[in-house]
Order: C-alpha cells, then sequence, then structure tokens
C-alpha cells in the first residue's frame, strides 16, 4: 500500500468536516429551521436565502464525495490490522458508501425544495420535510460504521495497536450519540425534533468529532506503516 | 497483597473502556437535566402525569438492580481469587425480571392512555427509559460473558481485565437507573 495515497485518502476527512460546516453556514442552517414552523415561514425562507442555500448545497455534495476516499482509507487500514478482519473492512465500507448515499439523496431534495421557492407553500413545506428528515434521521449506517471500526480496533493484537484501544470505546460511545436521531420521527418540538438538541445538535456534533479524530488517527497510523512497493516497481520487467 | 500494591491506582477493566463509562454518562446527565428543567417549567403538569406510574414496580426494579450489582461485586470477587462464582447467574436472572418488570410498566401505563406524544413528561419517561432499557440489554450480554467466564477454571490477566470491563458496565447500568428511579417517580 502506499502511504502518500492511505494519507491523501485518509486526509479527506478534514475536507469533509470544512466542506460540511461551510455548507451548513452558507445555507444559514445554524441553528437548522424548524419542523414546528408554518408552510408560509419556510416558504418565505427558502425565498429570503434562495442563492445562499443553492450555493451551499453545491458545497455540502462535494463534501458528500470526499467522505469515500476517508472510508476506503479506514477499510484499508483495517485490512491492515488484520487481513482476517477482511468482512469488518468491507462492512465499513458498504455503511460508508450508505453515508455518501444519505448526505447526496437530501442535498438533491434540497435543492429540488430551493429551485422554486415562489410555489404554493405547502409544497414547499412538504419538499422541506421530506428533505430534513432524510438528511438527518440516517443514524444507521454511521452506527454500523463506527460499531465495526470499534470492534477492528480490539481486535488489534499489536502491543501497540495501529489505532489506540480507546479509540474503540470513542467509537461505541459515538454510535450511542448517533442514535437519538431516530426518534425525529415522532416530534415536533423538543430534543428529538430534527432540530433538536439531540437529534441535530449532539448527533451533528458527534459526526463531525467522530470524522476529525478518526482522520487525525488514521493520518497517525498510516505515517507509522511501511510504504511497501509493489514487487513490479522495485524489479522493472528485464 | 503488599502495601507498595494497595498502594498503585488500579483501574477496573481496560482504561479506554472509561471512555465510553464516562461519555455516556455525560450523555445520561444532559437526559437529567432535560427532565429537571421539565419539572422546573411546568411542576403541575409533571406531578399529575407522575400519577400514571408505578413506583411499586419502580422500586421492586430498583431493588433488583441493586441485588444484581452486589452480587456480580461478590461474583467478580470470587473470580479474582479463583473460587467458583456461583452468585453470577443469579445476577443475570435479577436483569431479566428488571426488564419483564419494565415492559409490565410500559404496558400498564400505554393501556391507561399514556404514550410518548401525550406530554413531555411521557416523551422523556419512554425514551430515557427505554434508552436505559437498551443499554440494559446490552448489560444482559456483560453478563453472560462474566457467566461464561466464571465457567473457566482459572481467568488469565486479559480475561480478568475483560471480566472487570463487563463488571464496570454493569454497575453503570445500576448507577443510572438510581438516579432515573427518583427523578420520574419520587421528585414531587
Amino acid at each position: 500500500m502506499s502511504r502518500r495515497i492511505l494519507v491523501a485518502s485518509a486526509s479527506c476527512g478534514y475536507l469533509f468536516v470544512a466542506l460540511f460546516f461551510a455548507a451548513l453556514v452558507t445555507c444559514h442552517w445554524i441553528p437548522p429551521m424548524a419542523p414546528s414552523w408554518s408552510a408560509e415561514r419556510v416558504a418565505a425562507f427558502y425565498t429570503e436565502h434562495a442563492t445562499s442555500i443553492r450555493a451551499g448545497l453545491v458545497l455540502m455534495l462535494a463534501g458528500a464525495v470526499v467522505t469515500a476516499p476517508f472510508v476506503a482509507a479506514l477499510s484499508s487500514l483495517i485490512r491492515r490490522i488484520d487481513p482476517r478482519l477482511a468482512p469488518l473492512a468491507a462492512t465499513q465500507l458498504v455503511c460508508g458508501a450508505a453515508n455518501v448515499a444519505a448526505i447526496f439523496v437530501p442535498v438533491l431534495l434540497f435543492t429540488a425544495t430551493a429551485y422554486r421557492p415562489d410555489r404554493s407553500p405547502d409544497i414547499t413545506m412538504a419538499l422541506n420535510d421530506l428533505a430534513w428528515i432524510t438528511l438527518v434521521m440516517n443514524a444507521f449506517p454511521a452506527i454500523g460504521q463506527a460499531v465495526v471500526v470499534g470492534v477492528a480496533i480490539l481486535a488489534d493484537k499489536r502491543p501497540t495497536p495501529l489505532l489506540p484501544r480507546w479509540s474503540a470505546y470513542l467509537n461505541f460511545w459515538m454510535a450511542f450519540l448517533f442514535a437519538p436521531s431516530v426518534l425525529l420521527t415522532f416530534f415536533k418540538t423538543g430534543p428529538f425534533a430534527w432540530n433538536g438538541i439531540l437529534s441535530f445538535w449532539v448527533a451533528a456534533g458527534a459526526f463531525g468529532a467522530w470524522f476529525l479524530v478518526m482522520t487525525y488517527l488514521l493520518v497517525r497510523a498510516a505515517n507509522r506503516m511501511d510504504d511497501d512497493r509493489a514487487a513490479a516497481v522495485l524489479e522493472p520487467a528485464a | 497483597m503488599t502495601a507498595t500494591a494497595a498502594r498503585t491506582k488500579h483501574i477496573p477493566g481496560e482504561s479506554g473502556l472509561w471512555v465510553f463509562l464516562f461519555g455516556d454518562m455525560i450523555m445520561f446527565s444532559v437526559f437529567f437535566g432535560f427532565v429537571a428543567v421539565l419539572h422546573g417549567r411546568h411542576p403541575a403538569m409533571f406531578r399529575a402525569s407522575q400519577q400514571a406510574l408505578h413506583p411499586g414496580l419502580g422500586l421492586l426494579n430498583t431493588l433488583l438492580l441493586l441485588t444484581a450489582s452486589a452480587l456480580v461485586v461478590r461474583g467478580l470477587r470470587h473470580l479474582r481469587t479463583g473460587r467458583p462464582a456461583r452468585t453470577l447467574p443469579w445476577a443475570l436472572l435479577c436483569a431479566l425480571g428488571f426488564a419483564a418488570i419494565k415492559g409490565s410498566e410500559y404496558a400498564l401505563v400505554i393501556r391507561a392512555g399514556h404514550t410518548p406524544s401525550s406530554n413531555d413528561f411521557f416523551m422523556y419517561y419512554f425514551v430515557f427509559t427505554g434508552i436505559h432499557l437498551a443499554h440494559l440489554t446490552i448489560g444482559l450480554g456483560a453478563l453472560t460473558v462474566l457467566v461464561v467466564l466464571s465457567r473457566r477454571p482459572s481467568l488469565g490477566p486479559g480475561k480478568l481485565l475483560l471480566a472487570e470491563g463487563a463488571a464496570a458496565y454493569w454497575h453503570m447500568v445500576d448507577l443510572l437507573w438510581l438516579l432515573l428511579f427518583p427523578l420520574f417517580y419520587l421528585v414531587a
């Protein structure tokens, strides 16, 4: 595995957090819109901020794509911990791919919502609900990812594991923090609504923190590993 | 144990586990904060809703968890000294009893017409005790690990660390209920 490629892929985690946060700010979604808003207020929000929302969504779309190399780097590292952990590496990759979709799809729904803010407010509200629920209620792939990564870290039998053991337990905790967002389906106000402290602020904060910590640890682990060049590079064909 | 060994600090389980345990407890502290704020803002609604709960069942569950914790402490002491830890299956039974009683109480409360969408009290009651029940379910796994380990003739340092970690997790489940119980059932 090329160490440089691994470090570059892992570092995309930083880029994702930067793009995603920039997108939230650009869209005027900090704090996020509330599910308790009336249809008129939702429509007025899209009318007022149409251009910045459209621009912010393009940033978020780019952010979704740069999670791919990060996820691939994480799976490569899991295989490096122990090749027998291949099913864990694959599960992580599948969940990571689902996460790309979990950002991609709502962003396109938001884009459609912001496309014609002058339409009937009821329709804008329905589309807005659809987009927010799709964006926030996607905890399960991330939970799967965190649990699988945690298990893989604990399976490392090296005296100094490639990823520190405390980070396994951090992953398990993060899985727990992502979970409350699935409750948004039941509430329109309070801590479990899609703009709530537990569904949005804690879950989104944990998601961002998870990316930052895992990116840092991945890059550190990559720098410890050998750059094992392929035999073809070492021994050019005669 | 020599005096020197007694003075060195011993963290039960592997130290990394405490990242999870403390993290989890921080999260539950936030939950407790929500309940306290609700009680401060709507004391009358809080008291009226509280009447629908069954403090007798809550107290019984508290006793079951305390008993389970005591049995785990005893069982772990026996595991450390290599004696047979016969108390551990009983701890598992107590935990199962807690889950059965909690389920029955949910059924009683729901049959009386109260659901998570009735008001904020019931939203917090169902969600927070439900999250606790999810923790307890994982705790059943931890207790099962302890029971399985207790069947081995002797434990190496690695397995003992695992047993300590499982016990520490279980005690956290117990501790969280000890705070949830008065908060929902007793605060007037």
